[in-house]
């Protein structure tokens, strides 16, 4: 059972991925609806893996997912938002998402996305 | 390590785009001294909106459990006036969701939805969830921020895919209002840059059913210059 921190500035959303997570038995330890409080709660609740949307108001994941990368080198970020576009995949990847998932968030996209990075960590020893 | 992103383009529309990147450069000089956006240019963005129409009706039927196909699509010029009318009738009670688009162009999308179709729409999209009150109420108008949010996106993947631009949406805003209000802003704002704005009118259909969702998607006209640049792969990826 993995820790989750869950990010989206739509509570809609974060209901979907909550129920998704929790229904292979992880646990949803935080929620965030920016970047601002994503890097936060990150600190304070120290996740196993965070599921962060890239386009929020006040700061964007990416930023997020910079500052959470600067913090902890070994962050696992799943990306999971609309925006399916090579440039911002990319720039994803250069700040170091683990995974990347387009909105809707299916079940079967989350879950493995979600197993890839946990088996990442797994080996890594993190 | 698996990466899900949008699937790439068919054959089928490979061929279509390569038709339309074809098309395009046929045009090229022709379309210098016309208006910024003639008659051909439209049929080229009409090949574009049907990939994010096929984006979105995949980006919808997986939000809503539930068959969704696009069954109409409109590309035309229209006068700033002309935006109300594609808003629907200046006293009829509509939900907007509307987002700015940002990035390597600027312009905005719209989608509006009639209050029953957007109450349809929510009570699919909120089945199976245990909320009440004003939690429910909160965690409905959101779920229709994130299907304007979807169906967006879908039409900017697909302009970006072939553009090689990318147009990142802004966060959406979603507004339960008469339409005349909600195409009072597009008409400033657009009123202030041009007489015409290019609007992309899309119709779908939930399980045969016609769904009462319309979209609009208005960019600046230097934007538009940059996007058919894009097109014919001067900058853009090609």
């Amino acid at each position: 059972m993995a820790r989750i921190l869950v990010v989206d500035d739509t509570s809609y959303t974060r209901v979907v991925i909550r129920k998704i997570v929790e229904s292979d038995g992880h646990e949803v330890c935080g929620e965030a609806q920016n970047g601002i409080e994503a890097i936060e709660k990150y600190k304070t609740l120290e996740p196993d893996v965070v599921v962060m949307d890239i386009i929020m108001p006040d700061m964007d994941g990416l930023e997020a997912l910079e500052h959470i990368r600067a913090y902890d080198g070994n962050a696992s970020v799943i990306m999971c938002t609309a925006v399916g576009q090579e440039k911002t995949l990319m720039r994803a990847i250069r700040l170091g998402a683990c995974d990347y998932v387009v909105k809707p968030p299916s079940a079967d996209r989350v879950l493995t996305a979600l197993r890839t990075v946990l088996n990442l960590r797994s080996e890594k020893g993190v | 390590m698996t990466w899900n992103i949008f699937l790439p383009p068919s054959t089928e529309s490979e061929l279509r785009y390569n038709e339309t990147y074809e098309w395009m450069e046929a045009m090229t000089d022709e379309r210098k001294d016309e208006q910024l956006l003639s008659d051909g240019s439209l049929r080229a963005l009409e090949d574009v909106c049907r990939m994010g129409a096929r984006y979105a009706a995949t980006g919808m039927t997986e939000m809503l459990n539930a068959t969704v196909t696009p069954v109409g699509l409109q590309c035309r010029r229209v006068d700033i006036p002309q935006l109300l009318s594609f808003c629907g009738s200046s006293d009829e009670l509509v939900v907007t969701i509307a987002f700015a688009v940002t990035g390597e162009a600027s312009g905005d999308i719209i989608a509006v939805l009639p209050e029953a179709t957007a109450s349809r729409l929510s009570e699919r999209l909120l089945e199976g969830m245990e909320l009440e009150g004003a939690e429910r109420e909160k965690v409905r108008l959101d779920s229709l921020a994130e299907l304007g949010n979807v169906i967006g996106s879908a039409f900017l993947n697909a302009v970006s895919n072939l553009s090689g631009l990318e147009l990142l949406p802004a966060p959406p805003a979603l507004a339960e209002d008469m339409a005349a209000a909600a195409c009072d802003v597009l008409q400033i704002r657009y009123g202030a840059l041009t007489d015409k704005v290019t609007v992309s009118e899309v119709q779908f259909a939930l399980e045969d059913e016609p769904l009462a969702v319309q979209l609009a998607i208005l960019f600046e006209p230097e934007s538009w210059e940059r996007i058919l640049s894009g097109f014919r792969g001067e900058g853009g990826r090609g």
